[in-house]
Order: structure tokens, then C-alpha cells, then sequence
């Protein structure tokens, strides 16, 4: 059935070894309200909690920019998510991530929810730019109302 | 935002074919933090380990009894521990899910990571592993 917005469902999903020296795009079909619902078939509504990066396999560098992880619509990739290019070394304002680490992702700013009704969303891994590295599992948590 | 602890954000965390029989694995998963709208943004949740699952088991569990233990980085088993339950009984096909052993406490406030222990079985055992934290 359909929830409230301060009631939600927190759905998990697990993306294993995802490497950030490459990037990649996956796709996720949206929780649908069931038969009880004032709205059955139809997309529910969602907000990205956050992301977190555990299981590194591989150090993350990037020379240029670091690596990231967005959420969108299919068309604008961080329209509902974006932890802003934040995977690297040791580069000034970026999180330092190496084997055996591991960092929480919060919106780097003003975030929106996904709307009622969608099918599905994109979840985009940025590869990290100038001699990119950087592997680990990802864990994304997205509340459905 | 900051929740109530009856109203938690569950979130489950996925650890792909643990080899229980290859020596004691330890994973660090970082703690979610408070959003901007909170009273105290950036700052780690509290939480709670409500069990874990044993599942995909594709080798036998044998050797001396191996379990899961959730801990702060230098008490392993602070904020959960299964007990050595996974023994010989444990066979590729079934699944199983392991409550806290004893006196459990919630993960506090302020927090920055916690650490995922899998006590080794002397011989063998590989599964998928399956946690769920309540945090709120």
C-alpha cells in the first residue's frame, strides 16, 4: 500500500564490485503501490537517503576530479541524487578512499524527491578523471512513500 | 533527518559469498550521518542490529562454529553477536537468521563506522550474508 512521506519504506540495493576507473550505469525499476492502494500499478514516490561505499577492492584516485554516484530520471542523471565527485586520495575537500575504508554519501545539495509515477531511475557511478582507479561495493538506500 | 528510535530508517547491507572457513574477515561499513535538516547534521545516527541473514550457502559449514559480530573497531562484538551458531548443522540449501546472543546495546550517536565481523569456522563455509541495522 501507499505510505506517508514520514513513514516510508527504506529499500536497499547492492551494487558489487562497481569500478569507478570505468564508470557504469545501472537501471532500477521503482516499487509500485499495490492492489490496496488508492493508486495501484503506479510508481511510488522516493528520496535518496544516501550511499555508502564499503568493500573497497581497489584505491581511488583521479588525478583531474574524483569519482561519484548520481541518481536520475534517465535524462538528467543527478536530478534526484548526486553525492558530488567526492571518491578520491588525498585531493583537498575529497574523502580519502582506500582498501579497508569505507564513507557514507549524503546530497551535496538541493535534493528533490523522485515523483509518483516513474517506472524506473538511473543510478550513475562518475568515473573518477586523470588516471582513474577505484573499486567497491555500493550500497544505495532509498526511502518509498 | 534525526527519527525517532520507533520509527527507524532500516537499512539492509549485502556481503557477497563470505568464505567463513578462510580466516577471520572483518568489513568497516561508515555509519549514515544526520541530513542538513537535523538538529545536528553530519553527525553519525544511532541504530540498532536487528539480525542477520544466512543465505546462498554454497559450501557446507564445518570445523569449529563460526558466527557474525558487529562491533566499534575494538570490541567486535559490542553492538551484536550471533554466537557461534553456524556449525556442521549448516548445509548448502538452507538459510538461517541469527538474533543478538545476549545483552545487546544500540549503536550510539556520533558514531563514524562500525565493523563487520565474520568469526572464522576452522574449516569450511561459504554463504551470503544479509544485515539489517535500524537507524534512526
Amino acid at each position: 500500500m501507499s505510505e506517508f512521506y514520514d513513514n516510508p519504506n527504506v529499500l536497499s540495493y547492492h551494487f558489487a564490485v562497481i569500478d569507478f576507473g570505468a564508470g557504469d550505469e545501472r537501471l532500477i525499476a521503482v516499487p509500485l503501490d499495490g492492489p490496496d492502494s488508492a493508486s495501484p500499478g503506479v510508481g511510488k514516490r522516493g528520496r535518496v537517503l544516501g550511499c555508502l561505499i564499503h568493500n573497497v577492492a581497489e584505491a581511488f584516485e583521479g588525478t583531474t576530479s574524483g569519482g561519484g554516484v548520481q541518481v536520475g530520471d534517465g535524462s538528467d542523471a543527478d536530478v534526484y541524487y548526486d553525492s558530488g565527485l567526492v571518491l578520491d586520495d588525498d585531493t583537498a575537500g575529497n574523502l580519502d578512499i582506500d582498501v579497508g575504508s569505507s564513507a557514507y554519501l549524503l546530497d551535496d545539495g538541493a535534493q528533490i524527491d523522485i515523483p509518483g509515477g516513474r517506472t524506473d531511475i538511473t543510478v550513475t557511478f562518475n568515473v573518477a578523471v586523470g588516471s582513474p582507479t577505484g573499486q567497491a561495493d555500493v550500497e544505495l538506500f532509498i526511502a518509498w512513500y | 533527518m534525526s527519527k525517532f528510535y520507533d520509527n527507524p530508517d532500516l537499512f539492509s547491507y549485502t556481503f557477497l559469498a563470505i568464505d567463513f572457513g578462510n580466516g577471520l574477515v572483518s568489513r568497516l561499513l561508515a555509519v549514515p550521518t544526520d541530513g542538513p535538516d537535523s538538529s545536528t547534521p553530519g553527525v553519525g545516527k544511532r541504530g540498532r542490529v536487528l539480525g542477520a541473514l544466512i543465505h546462498n550457502i554454497t559450501e557446507d559449514f564445518s570445523g569449529t562454529d563460526a558466527g557474525v559480530q558487529v562491533g566499534d573497531g575494538s570490541d567486535v562484538d559490542l553492538y551484536y553477536d550471533s554466537g557461534t551458531v553456524l556449525d556442521a548443522t549448516v548445509d548448502i540449501g538452507e538459510t538461517l537468521w541469527l538474533l543478538d546472543d545476549g545483552a545487546q546495546i544500540d549503536i550510539p550517536g556520533g558514531e563514524t563506522g562500525i565493523t563487520v565481523t565474520f568469526a572464522d569456522a576452522v574449516t569450511t563455509g561459504i554463504a551470503d550474508v544479509a544485515l539489517f541495522i535500524a537507524w534512526y
